[in-house]
């Protein structure tokens, strides 16, 4: 099988600053962030030949191409699922530059997802004729529609509420000590998670729940020989995938056999393992896509990080903590950083292979930047 | 689409109307219509004896009541402006 490994990289990264009232507009978000990227890795808007973003993003390539003054881009495309597909953004910028289609790829995101149309009320989902299986049941948002399937999983390992919590404190540990995130400085403690409200009882409090965020994020993917000679560190796609499987549902994942697990993640950790002889134990830091905490422990079982039912004990014994045996989240995640849709997530990793994270982790090797459905590895060159 | 032979066929199918409670959750999050039930809305993912999975409302039960696998049966019920099927714990002995 061929394969894009170690073939491509990412040559830089660039960002708006994260907030709850960005004050300007998508495309404007889009644009610094595209800009800031480009100048990250030492490339001028005329090298950028492709551009990579979500379908759900409201920015158009023209616009934005006019907008940061790109004269040459010859190919385009988006990825589905949302947040799920946010490593995919990644794949298809390495596809293109493999098969000769780009040069240079831009990954963007940007919204303005809390002053604008916030994700997390009901009605933001609305729209889609299969939806009429589920809205009439008062299952209007995120999440709930997520619950439902957590809750099984709850059932299944006996966890309770105050499980998930100790997630969400070290999330917002990690966003402690990073200035980049919007809860920088504003640890919370499990008390503090125990006493926030329900928002889906008995399966989310307000603190297991993800940000809702105004910002921009770009990476610029390159080959691993041009970026060679750009100015940042060597940071290579290891690897890169998604998962599409039969009777799978973003929002409403109810229909495989076993709902206490997760079968797409399983999927794309099982052919990331396969096409880069890579192993659990070879992942040194690991960026995990978290609209609610409990994806974060069906996805540490579904890569091996720990047995099937056992994130909880995982969790709770510390290995996920900075120090810890697999830091997750350093950054603090969508829960403590921002949520721009999981790409801030990519972002960190490249930080963190380049050594430059606010929590940086010493002698990082590979980072793992898993969405659920898509998910990349990062490498040192 | 039929998966396996790619037939668009359908025919309508009686279901027993019997069903386990695979998931549920209590909904404290206001609905649609931006305001918060009145009473805390048991949403129910149900796992028919048929062997499909049928998102749909819990009724005459307390949260707390409420367990994994319990067996539950339809009824149906106006739902704002629409006629919808809800379950219930079985209120009978229903033959098998």
């Amino acid at each position: 099988m061929t394969t894009i490994r170690a073939k491509t990289a990412v040559a830089g990264i660039g960002q708006t600053e994260f907030s709850k009232n960005s004050g300007r507009s998508e495309l404007q978000l889009a644009a610094e962030a595209v800009r800031a990227a480009t100048a990250d890795a030492g490339l001028h808007p005329s090298d950028i030949d492709g551009l990579v973003t979500f379908t759900q993003d409201s920015n158009d390539e023209l616009e934005l191409i006019t907008s940061v003054g790109m004269t040459n881009v010859r190919w385009t495309s988006r990825t589905p699922f949302g947040g799920g597909g946010a490593s995919a953004t990644v794949e298809h910028a390495a596809a293109a530059v493999t098969s000769g289609a780009a040069d240079v790829v831009v990954i963007y995101r940007a919204f303005n997802e809390r002053s604008g149309r916030r994700f997390g009320q009901p009605g933001s989902m609305q729209g889609r004729a299969a939806r009429g299986w589920y809205l009439p049941y008062g299952l209007d948002t995120p999440a709930k529609m997520y619950a439902l399937w957590f809750q099984r999983y709850m059932y299944r390992f006996g966890l309770s509420n105050e499980d998930f919590g100790r997630y969400s404190v070290i999330a917002r540990k990690h966003a402690a000590t990073n200035p980049n995130a919007w809860f920088y400085k504003r640890p919370i403690t499990l008390d503090d998670h125990q006493n926030s409200r329900w928002i889906v009882e008995p399966i989310l409090r307000l603190l297991d729940c993800c940000q809702e965020s105004d910002g921009g994020v770009a990476c610029v993917v390159t080959s691993a020989e041009r970026a060679r000679d750009l100015r940042q560190p060597l940071v290579l796609i290891a690897g890169a995938t998604q998962a599409n499987l039969m009777y799978g549902n973003v929002t409403f994942n109810y229909y495989h056999a076993d709902i206490s697990r997760f079968p797409e993640a399983e999927s794309v950790a099982a052919q990331l393992w396969a096409t880069t002889g890579l192993q659990p134990a070879d992942i040194d830091v690991a960026m995990i896509y978290e609209n609610f905490s409990p994806v974060v422990f069906y996805q540490l079982e579904a890569y091996g990080f720990c047995g099937h039912g056992e994130a909880k004990d995982f969790i709770a014994d510390g290995n996920i903590e900075l120090g810890g045996k697999l830091p997750v989240n350093t950054n603090g995640g969508l829960l403590g950083e921002a949520y721009i849709h999981g790409v801030n997530n990519i972002l960190e990793g490249v930080r963190q292979v380049r050594g430059t994270a606010a929590n940086q982790v010493v002698n990082v090797r590979h980072v793992l930047c898993s969405a659920g459905r898509s998910a990349v590895v990062l490498g040192r060159g | 689409m039929c998966p396996r032979c790619g037939s668009v066929e359908w025919a309508a199918q009686e279901a027993s109307g019997r069903g386990t409670v695979h998931s549920w959750i209590v909904s404290h999050h206001p609905n649609s219509t931006g305001e918060t039930d009145e009473t805390p809305r048991i949403v129910a993912l149900v796992q028919l004896e048929e062997g499909v999975r049928l998102v749909s409302n819990l009724r005459d039960i307390d949260p707390q009541d409420v367990r994994n696998d319990m067996e539950v049966e339809v009824s149906f019920a106006e739902v704002g402006d629409v006629r919808l099927p809800q379950f219930r714990p079985p209120s009978r002995i229903l033959p098998r």
